[in-house]
């Protein structure tokens, strides 16, 4: 899949994804409406869009759903609905647009490695081909209408997926995400509770909506994101220069355990695999790639085993997730 | 309601923050006013705040003028004031004209802007997607020259000229 794969920046930045919120002016907004009203948005956009495969999520089995979800191809929220809802992707699964999720529709453009601005392209060109018969639920005050009315506006979010293990060893993640808070972003760990992120995989992405366009806010973000890789990089640098022996062995250990472990949780994998990848970057690890890392990573997360191998107990998946490493980690 | 920090007592006091425009407010109890100052972790909710901003500003205790608007129905959707703070979430798209008076001074606290600037559908508004464009082009225009990118802002330039033709 395209989430696996390296791209711009690759060695920090793992996707980059700008997400649109549109609705349909007739039509209710989600707390009010029906069954009906559902399926009208549904037909809407198959028609409006008829170069993209057509999903019924209903249809779908609720561990593949959860599946798609922990590769962030659609939220949480949408695989979790019991709502008429559904899917409009291309055959690569880079642009999924999300029909009936909070809004009517939620264009997702998405890619490897770090390019808001192809995202955008791609999910601009998705939004001028509905508008072409779709009446877009719009005001020239307002902006795009939106369910939430936190995000109205542009309607636009725009965020990037990045692995940052040497900003939160060094414990500066904290000062990181309160800055940056500060200028309109919002950073939170991907998989995970709190501002322990695991696996170290964080988001950032942009708050305001409403005032600022949609390239605007993109040369922002990028402004920011940069700053972050370049800061990643330097106390990377530094805390390998000041602590090599230490560090090597952390990473060399985790290498070890990933390898040859019988039994493996879901977070002790993230943990470790965060480790792996920061070594393969040092250049401390060199028979890895960070493309089979990341393979390794999205096949291993709980619903994807679950779905593949049947697994139903956390103990089965554990164990299937451990022969997972040993067969995609270990070099013949 | 309750404090946004500990939960337990109820709020008296609230705290307004301002940061590059982005205003949040944060309603404490007087135990957790008296040391906010200095509370690392009271950035974290100002920052979740963000999220559910529009249920704790349309429940807060201060706005009388809400009061005035609580009768006001959409008459598309049948949306009230208190439907809409309930969930958060406006009922269709009519509700923003119904509700728009109410709306302007909170998107203002959080975006630090309550009129859209960016893209608009092109078929049925064409002009505003046109004045917006050339607004953006003029700022990316003013970007490149503070970047002493030349070639850039000559690009813009022309740009910018055609479509005002
Ligand atoms: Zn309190
Ligand atoms: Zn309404």
């Amino acid at each position: 899949m395209w989430y696996e794969k390296f791209g711009p920046m690759g060695d920090i930045v793992l996707s980059s994804r700008v997400r649109l919120a549109r609705n349909i002016e007739e039509i209710p907004f989600g707390t009010k409406m029906t069954d009906n009203d559902r399926s009208l948005v549904i037909d809407k956009c198959k028609t409006a869009l008829p170069h993209l495969k057509f999903i019924d999520l209903q249809k779908m089995e609720s561990i593949e759903k959860l599946a798609l979800s922990e590769c962030h191809l659609i939220s949480p929220e949408i695989a979790n609905s019991t709502h008429i809802c559904g899917l409009l992707t291309n055959d690569s699964c880079n642009l999924c647009v999300m029909l009936n999720e909070e809004d009517h529709i939620r264009i997702q453009a998405m890619c490897e490695g770090f390019d808001l601005e192809s995202c955008l392209k791609a999910a601009n060109d998705i939004d001028d081909k509905l508008e072409e018969t779709v009446n877009i639920a719009f005001d020239s005050r307002f902006g795009y209408l939106t369910c939430c009315p936190t995000n109205t506006g542009t309607g636009m979010r725009a965020s990037v997926m990045l692995h940052l293990p040497a900003l939160s060893e060094s414990g500066d993640m904290e000062q990181l995400i309160r800055s940056l808070s500060k200028l309109g972003f919002t950073v939170r760990g991907i998989y995970g509770e709190g501002s322990q992120a695991l696996g170290n995989i964080y988001q950032i992405s942009n708050q305001v909506t409403l005032g600022i366009s949609e390239e605007e806010t993109i040369q922002k973000l990028k402004q920011v994101i940069n700053e972050v890789i370049e800061k990643e990089r330097s106390v990377s640098r530094m805390t390998f220069e000041n602590n090599k022996l230490y560090l090597e062995d952390k990473i060399m250990r985790a290498k070890g355990l990933i390898t040859n472990a019988r039994i493996m949780s879901s977070s002790e994998a993230m943990n470790l695999l965060s480790y792996v990848r920061w070594g393969i970057n040092l250049g401390i690890i060199n028979d890895i790639n960070l493309e089979t890392l990341s393979e390794a990573l999205y096949q291993s997360l709980p619903a994807n085993i679950a779905k593949k191998y049947n697994s139903a107990t956390p103990t089965e998946r554990d164990l299937k997730r451990s022969e997972i490493f040993r067969r995609v980690l270990v070099t013949k | 309601m309750k404090c946004q920090k500990c939960g337990k007592y109820e709020a008296n006091t609230h705290i307004t923050k301002i940061a590059n425009g982005v205003k949040n407010e944060i309603y404490l109890c007087n135990h957790c006013a008296e040391n906010a100052n200095h509370s690392p972790e009271l950035e974290s909710i100002f920052k979740s705040n963000f999220d559910n901003f529009f249920e704790s500003f349309w429940k807060s205790p201060n706005l009388g003028f809400i009061q005035s608007g609580s009768l006001r129905v959409c008459d598309n959707c049948k949306s009230t004031i208190s439907d809409i703070q309930n969930s958060g979430k406006l009922g269709c798209s009519q509700c923003y004209k119904t509700f728009s008076d109410l709306l302007l001074r909170p998107l203002k606290d959080i975006h630090g802007n309550n009129t859209h600037l960016g893209k608009a559908p092109k078929r049925l508004y064409a002009d505003i997607n046109k004045t917006n464009k050339i607004e953006t082009l003029k700022q990316e225009l003013s970007r490149a020259v503070e970047e002493q990118n030349f070639e850039e802002a000559a690009r813009l330039r022309d740009r910018i000229r055609e479509m005002e033709v």
